[in-house]
C-alpha cells in the first residue's frame, strides 16, 4: 500500500523542524557571541603551559604561575576541572595570580569563573608531556612454548 | 654504543672482568626510565654527547690509568613480536640481541645474545705483536628479570657460542629507582662472575706465547667482582634527556697479576654524564 502524501502537507510537515533548526541556530550563535564576549572579558595565562615527565604515566612537577586579568571588577575563582574544586577566589578583584605546585600525571584544564557560577569565563589547559612512552602488556604470557 | 673521540682509548680499556655479560644494559636501562613493571618496551631512538672522566685497568697506559673525554653516545631498542634489540651506550653491555620468551605477574625471561670482551692483539699495541690475537666473542644465555617488593632484580648467565673459549659468564644484580620532582635516580649493586675459560682467553698466557713474547706464563683465573652504580636522569624536554652515572667495580676473590695488563689495577671508578636527542 502507497500513501502520497501533498507537496503542500509534506511542507507544513517540516515547516517545525525548519523552525527547530533556525532557532537552534540563532541560540548556538548567540551562545558563541556571548561565550567569545566573556572571554574577551576575562583572560587567563598559565607559565609555563607544558610539565615534561621522563615516562608517560609519571606524575610531573612544574611550579606554575597563573595570572588573570578582567574588564569589570568580580569575585572569581581559579577552578581545577578535573575536581571541580576552587584553587583560590578573589573578591572584588580585576586581576590576580596565583602559583601552584602541578603535580599530575595527566594534563589538566584550568578556568575562571564567577563565585558560585559554573559558566567559565576563560580557559588554559596544563599539558603534560614525555619522553618515553609506556603501555600495559599482558601479566602473563609463554611465547615459546 | 659509546664512540670516544680522544685517542680510541675505548678499545684500549680492560674491560674484561667487569662487563656483566648480558644484563647491565637492561636493567640500566629500565631502572633508568623508571619502566613500569607491567609495561611494553618501547622502541626508541637516541643520539647524544657524553664526558667521562675515570680509572681502569688498561691494556696500553702504564702510569697514567686516569681516563678523560668526550663522546657520543647511540642509544636505541627495537621490539617486534618478542625479539628485541637494545643498544644502550651508557652501560657497560652496549649491545643485547634477544627474545622475550615468557612474562608473568613478576617475571619476564629472555634469551640473549651479547657480544663480550675486547680485541687484543698487535693492532692494539706493538706490545702484542706474537700472541695469538683475542676477539671479540658472543655470549648465548638466559635472563630473568624479576620485581620484588619494589626492586628490580636480574639473573642471568650465559655461554660463548664462538668456540673461542667456551666461557661462562653469570650476574646477578639489584637495583631501585626513585623519583623526587622530575628527577629520576636510580642505584643498583651485584657480582658478576667469569670462568676460568673466559677469563684465561683474554687476560691468559700461553707457554706458547711466552716462548715467543716477553710476557711470562699467566693462567687466567675465575673471577667473581663486586660492581655498583648510581645514576640521575631529568627529561630537559620532551626530545631531550640529561643523564649522570657514576660506576665503581672491584675484583672480590683474588688480585689479577696478568702481564697483558699494563696498569693492573683491581677496581674500575667512572664518573659520566650526557645529553641526548630522543627522536
Amino acid at each position: 500500500m502507497t500513501i502520497s502524501i501533498p507537496r503542500a502537507d509534506l511542507f507544513l510537515l517540516r515547516l517545525p523542524l525548519l523552525c527547530i533548526l533556525v532557532v537552534s541556530t540563532y541560540v548556538n550563535a548567540e551562545e558563541t557571541k556571548k561565550h567569545d564576549a566573556t572571554q574577551k572579558m576575562m583572560q587567563l595565562t598559565i607559565t609555563p603551559e607544558r610539565c615534561v615527565a621522563l615516562r608517560q604515566g609519571q606524575t610531573c612537577y612544574q611550579l606554575v604561575e597563573f595570572n588573570w586579568q578582567s574588564i569589570t571588577a568580580g569575585d572569581f575563582c581559579l577552578v581545577d576541572t578535573l575536581n571541580d574544586n576552587p584553587l583560590y577566589c578573589w573578591n572584588d578583584a580585576t586581576s590576580g595570580q596565583f602559583r601552584l605546585d602541578f603535580q599530575s600525571p595527566q594534563s589538566t584544564n584550568y578556568v575562571m569563573r564567577a563565585q558560585g557560577e559554573l559558566i567559565d569565563l576563560a580557559q588554559k589547559t596544563m599539558t603534560v608531556a614525555w619522553v618515553y612512552k609506556s603501555s600495559k602488556r599482558p601479566k602473563a604470557s609463554w611465547r615459546l612454548f | 654504543m659509546n664512540f670516544s673521540l680522544s685517542k680510541g682509548l675505548c678499545l684500549a680499556i680492560a674491560t674484561i672482568g667487569y662487563t656483566t655479560a648480558s644484563s647491565a644494559a637492561d636493567i640500566s636501562h629500565s631502572l633508568r626510565n623508571n619502566t613500569e613493571i607491567h609495561s611494553e618496551p618501547e622502541d626508541y631512538f637516541e643520539l647524544g654527547l657524553s664526558a667521562q672522566a675515570g680509572k681502569w685497568p688498561s691494556f696500553t697506559e702504564l702510569n697514567d690509568d686516569e681516563y678523560s673525554g668526550l663522546g657520543v653516545v647511540v642509544n636505541g631498542s627495537y621490539n617486534w613480536q618478542g625479539l628485541f634489540i637494545d643498544f644502550f651506550g651508557e652501560s657497560q653491555t652496549p649491545l643485547v640481541i634477544g627474545y622475550n620468551a615468557y612474562n608473568n605477574a613478576n617475571w619476564s625471561l629472555d634469551l640473549v645474545l651479547t657480544p663480550t670482551g675486547n680485541d687484543v692483539g698487535a693492532d692494539l699495541d706493538d706490545r702484542f705483536a706474537g700472541i695469538d690475537e683475542r676477539k671479540n666473542s658472543l655470549m648465548l644465555g638466559g635472563r630473568a628479570t624479576g620485581y620484588l617488593a619494589g626492586n628490580t632484580v636480574q639473573l642471568s648467565v650465559s655461554h660463548d657460542v664462538t668456540n673461542k673459549h667456551n666461557g661462562v659468564s653469570a650476574s646477578a644484580l639489584v637495583g631501585r629507582n626513585w623519583q623526587y620532582r622530575n628527577w629520576n635516580v636510580h642505584g643498583m649493586v651485584g657480582l658478576n662472575y667469569s670462568n676460568a675459560s673466559f677469563v684465561d682467553y683474554y687476560l691468559g698466557v700461553s707457554e706458547q706465547e711466552a716462548a715467543r713474547t716477553n710476557f711470562s706464563v699467566y693462567n687466567g683465573k675465575a673471577t667473581l667482582r663486586f660492581t655498583t652504580e648510581v645514576g640521575v636522569t631529568y627529561p630537559l624536554t620532551e626530545n631531550w634527556v640529561f643523564r649522570a652515572t657514576s660506576r665503581y667495580g672491584s675484583l672480590v676473590n683474588q688480585e689479577r697479576d696478568t702481564p697483558l695488563l699494563l696498569n693492573n689495577r683491581s677496581d674500575v671508578v667512572s664518573l659520566s654524564t650526557s645529553i641526548s636527542y630522543v627522536f
